[in-house]
């Protein structure tokens, strides 16, 4: 499915979180940057990189959803919580083999980034223009996707990973 | 470093001075994926701990039934003239620490209010909804034949058919109940410490174990506080032979489990280090082995009677081993993360792996 991804340049971040004060001032969070559903990490070379969910085409959070609440949109491709009928469970922090969905004790569901129903804040808000909003082929996001969700599976154990 | 370019040219590092104070003086911290995971923690361990004792107890007692080893009748008259046979109480109380189990379960949710509703919605591919369905058979068919033998003994004795088929029911839906608990873990396939083929039979083994143990304190306790019972030595004899036979195998599993996990690739190594030399060590080796295996092993075995202070000793060491092994699991759940690469290493290495080639990093970009 060539649905729209968000693309990270890690080159081009400069780790000044604004991206994590607009998604949470989108979210109805005010500023609080650690209710953000997006996360800035720092790297194993000391750059910075938000880390955003990958809205994967076999999602394992959705599988482990025992409501589901956690499920792909059928129209945009996008992995989406209904936070009306998530129960709080964190099966799907769990579940998550990115971490990227995250438990919010406020709202009391599990919360993740929903590409802002089609246009990301944190696109706009970064400065130095390090997030990109494109269609997955064009980035390569489908292969992308597919090597992260290989590596569940115990018959490719080939992948390497870097140390952090 | 570099310096990055667009709409203003910021210096790699430096924020804009307009943030608010406390994202300024909140330091970035470096990814987490070689962390044990820790959304699931005390409350999960209690949730499935509760859960095996429940169903390990009410197996055990069902089973020793069947060899007929049970407790005599024991008529009490409850204050609203209600009689009940207390024996039933002592041996049938499994669903009971069950509902309370799944009770607690709601203070671990962040929302409860659909959860009736929507928590059976996908019993086809999550092990919570499964769970959820599982759980109330337990409780239904456990607590029906607990309320029938608690108030009406005379109707049962009466239809042994009957009888029979609840116990059956109620022994399926007890061992459901164990392996169940050992599942939920082993569903997270991302995790190696959890997914692996020796977790549900260990968590079976141990709930069995601690159910037994339970089981023993139970009927020690009324013993000791002066509820005699006809057949209370038969039965603390028996659940002491099979605590101790469950320990023995509970012993073996958790070696083959751990040897298990080390082989799981990376993360799995990093679980067991934790488990073994690390964070965990300390739970596991005095909590899990100790209190959980050996202390009421040895106990068991070197108890002068079956109505020693020992086998009480010996029944709450071997439930608090058998609680921290559950969160001594929780606690190694180290993630195994796809790699994350950098969007240049990424295209640089998408250019040259040819369709359905190795994944790993080339030479090239490894020397980078």
């Amino acid at each position: 499915m060539n649905c729209r991804v968000l693309i990270v340049d890690d080159e081009k971040c400069t780790g000044c979180q604004l991206c994590l004060v607009a998604c949470a001032a989108r979210h109805e969070a005010g500023l609080n940057a650690d209710r953000a559903r997006i996360d800035v990490c720092r790297t194993a070379d000391d750059s910075h990189a938000p880390l955003i969910c990958n809205h994967c085409e076999a999602p394992s959070c959705a599988r482990a959803c025992p409501t589901g609440a956690c499920r792909v949109d059928p129209a945009g491709g996008r992995v989406i919580i209904d936070d009306r009928v998530c129960i709080g469970c964190r099966t799907c922090v769990v579940a998550c083999p990115f971490q990227h969905a995250r438990f919010d004790k406020v709202l009391g569901v599990t919360v993740k980034c929903d590409f802002c129903d089609g246009a990301p804040v944190c696109v706009e808000a970064c400065e130095a223009q390090a997030i990109h909003y494109v269609y997955a082929e064009e980035a390569g996001a489908g292969r992308r996707r597919e090597v992260g969700l290989r590596r569940l599976r115990p018959s490719l154990k080939t992948i390497d990973s870097r140390e952090p | 470093m570099q310096t990055s370019s667009g709409r203003g040219e910021t210096e790699a590092g430096m924020q804009p001075s307009w943030l608010p104070p406390r994202l300024l003086s909140q330091s970035i911290p470096k990814p987490r994926f070689d962390e044990a995971q820790r959304a699931w923690g005390l409350s999960i361990a209690v949730y499935l701990f509760l859960g095996g004792v429940g169903a390990g107890a009410f197996a055990i007692a069902i089973v020793l039934g069947w060899a007929g080893i049970a407790l005599g009748p024991l008529p009490r008259v409850l204050p609203g003239g209600v009689e009940i046979d207390l024996s039933a109480l002592l041996l049938f109380w499994g669903p009971l620490l069950v509902a309370g189990d799944a009770a607690l379960l709601l203070l671990h949710l962040g929302r409860n209010k659909h959860l009736f509703v929507t928590a059976g919605r996908k019993p086809r591919t999550a092990w919570l909804s499964r769970g959820f369905a599982i759980l109330i058979c337990f409780i239904c068919t456990g607590g029906l034949l607990l309320l029938l033998a608690a108030l009406a003994p005379g109707w049962l004795s009466g239809s042994p058919a009957a009888w029979r088929f609840l116990e059956v029911a109620g022994l399926l839906a007890a061992l459901a109940t164990a392996t169940y608990t050992g599942m939920l873990l082993h569903s997270m396939r991302q995790i190696p410490a959890w997914h692996t083929a020796l977790l549900p039979p260990l968590f079976v083994v141990s709930a069995l174990a601690t159910g037994a143990l339970a089981l023993a304190l139970t009927v020690w306790i009324a013993h000791s506080v002066g509820v005699e019972a006809a057949g209370a030595g038969r039965l603390l004899d028996a659940t002491t032979v099979a605590a101790v036979a469950l320990l023995t195998i509970e012993a073996v599993l958790v070696t083959a489990y751990v040897r298990a996990v080390r082989r799981a690739g990376r993360s799995g190594e990093r679980s067991v280090l934790l488990l073994l030399g690390g964070t965990w060590r300390a739970p596991f080796w005095l909590g899990v082995i100790g209190l959980g295996i050996i202390s009421p092993a040895v106990l068991l075995v070197a108890a002068p009677a079956v109505t020693s202070p020992a086998v009480a000793l010996a029944a709450v060491s071997g439930l608090a081993g058998g609680f921290v092994l559950r969160l001594s699991v929780l606690g190694i759940g180290i993630k195994d993360s796809p790699p994350l690469l950098s969007l240049s290493t990424w295209r640089a290495e998408a250019v040259r792996w040819p369709l359905g080639g190795s994944p790993g990093l080339s030479p090239e970009a490894r020397a980078q």
